[in-house]
């Protein structure tokens, strides 16, 4: 067989057998068919891909809805008064109202106290040692009231023994941050706290302590108020442990409710 | 890469939605507020003397705001008001008339949102700021002497001088005043006084 063939000399059919094709193409075809390159394009997206974006998207805009405050600025409320309701001031305000109890002086002494006074005293009564005096059996607290009156309203400075023990701390004045109701109320608390018991301390009382030293701007001393013998007048407001005190609005229905709900056998030794 | 423009576009709307989110609305949403005049009839929040506004420059020099906050948390948000910092929250409108604003984020110290109003005595600041554990032995505050200036006492001593115990008094026949910038930082931290209610955030 000298006759040459025509594939002899071509270099790209060297080392393949007779009747083999070069084209990668076409050695690849059997492949591509069965397994396609993958290309870009809108493939379907997985159904709980679906699913889990919607829920995500529909508790954003739930929790967008509740508790947009309304997208107002002075509104910080963070809980919804009602969905897509007015939860700002004028919502808030109406409600504020519409839930505006009475409190009694207890209540509002606890909520005086633990606004202004916990910082150093602590919500125990029982203050730091050291630091700050305890108001649990202290004299200071239980004894005379009209000291401790002034001392809550101009404050007090400089060494005081409390319990045996010797203080020297700096009592801030509250005359111009506590009004009448809540000095009575926080003097009646921490007077009936903790185990204290002492007498009630009403508003009129501060109101007539206040004036009766309006000149007064600075705080006490220990010796100063040592030298103080007598207590406050008493109340003229009728002092029950019971009666609710108007916080903000007085009300006319307590009084006649209680009188109406006295049995006649409660009130027939009154007679 | 011609996907570059695409790039840089897809990062300069990153960039602008969070400032939309973080600079632009809550500009259009608070950078009118107003003082306005309380239910105590009182303009809140009152603004601050001269004095107090350069004590606050001595606050802001001596770093006490990385150790002190100055914001009462709302009670869903923190102990803040359990702790006696405050009678309610802090709103916005609180800090309108200071620049800056000291809100801090670390509480090694306690908040000073109404220090004015829990010590109200300048005595006191003195001596704790010239010597914390004078006040409080277990006090980590740092004692900032260099504020204060001991000289030998002329004749009287000064009106000003601390009083201190033992164990911090300077010698005999010395004592201990502050400076300028001591009495501005306290004049400042009596100033520190957010108790006045206001519509947003009503003293209940």
């Amino acid at each position: 067989m000298s006759e040459s063939h025509p594939d002899d000399h071509n270099p790209e059919l060297e080392g393949l057998d007779y009747g083999e094709s070069g084209d990668i193409r076409s050695i690849h075809q059997a492949v591509l068919r069965e397994k396609a390159d993958p290309e870009d394009g809108l493939e379907p997206l997985s159904l709980w891909l679906i699913c889990f974006f919607g829920l995500i998207l529909a508790f954003g805009g739930m929790y967008l809805g509740m508790f947009n405050g309304g997208f107002r600025a002075d509104v910080y409320d963070p809980f919804p008064v009602g969905f897509g309701g007015p939860a700002g001031r004028d919502g808030a305000a109406a409600a504020a109202a519409g839930e505006k109890k009475e409190l009694t002086l207890m209540e509002i002494g606890e909520k005086t106290y633990k606004q202004n006074c916990v910082a150093c005293h602590q919500a125990t009564g029982m203050g730091a040692a050291g630091l700050y005096p305890p108001l649990v059996g202290a004299d200071w607290v239980v004894g005379n009231n009209k000291r401790l009156g002034l001392i809550l309203l101009h404050g007090l400075e400089g060494k005081i023994t409390v319990n045996g023990v010797d203080y020297n701390g700096a009592m801030p004045a509250w005359a111009k941050n506590l009004n009448d109701e809540r000095i009575a109320g926080v003097l009646t608390y921490i007077r009936n706290s903790w185990g204290n018991a002492a007498s009630e301390v009403q508003p009129d009382q501060i109101a007539w302590l206040r004036a009766e030293y309006s000149s007064r701007t600075a705080a006490w001393s220990e010796g100063e108020l040592l030298a103080i013998e007598s207590a406050l007048p008493p109340s003229e407001v009728a002092a029950t442990t019971e009666a609710p005190v108007a916080v903000e609005t007085a009300s006319q229905e307590t009084v006649p409710a209680d009188a109406t709900t006295e049995t006649p056998e409660a009130a027939a030794p009154a007679n | 890469m011609n996907s570059l423009p695409r790039i840089f576009l897809g990062i300069f709307l990153t960039f602008v939605f969070a400032w939309g989110g973080l600079v632009a609305m809550p500009y259009l949403q608070l950078g009118g507020l107003q003082p306005e005049v309380n239910e105590d009839g009182e303009i809140a929040p009152p603004g601050q003397s001269g004095l107090a506004e350069y004590g606050a420059k001595i606050y802001a020099a001596e770093g006490c705001v990385y150790c002190h906050s100055q914001q009462v948390r709302p009670e869903y948000a923190g102990s803040d008001l359990e702790r006696g910092w405050g009678a309610r929250r802090t709103v916005p409108r609180d800090y309108i008339k200071e620049r800056p604003t000291f809100l801090g984020t670390m509480r090694t110290g306690p908040d000073l949102t109404n220090i004015g109003l829990r010590q109200q005595s300048a005595a006191w600041h003195h001596k704790h700021l010239y010597a914390p554990r004078a006040e409080a032995d277990w006090s980590t505050m740092p004692a900032y002497r260099y504020l204060y200036r001991k000289q030998k006492i002329q004749g009287q001593r000064s009106e000003d001088a601390l009083d201190l115990p033992d164990k911090y008094a300077p010698p005999e026949g010395y004592e201990i005043v502050p400076s300028a910038e001591a009495k501005a930082l306290v004049a400042y931290l009596l100033s520190l006084n957010r108790s006045y209610p206001l519509t947003e955030a009503p003293i209940d």
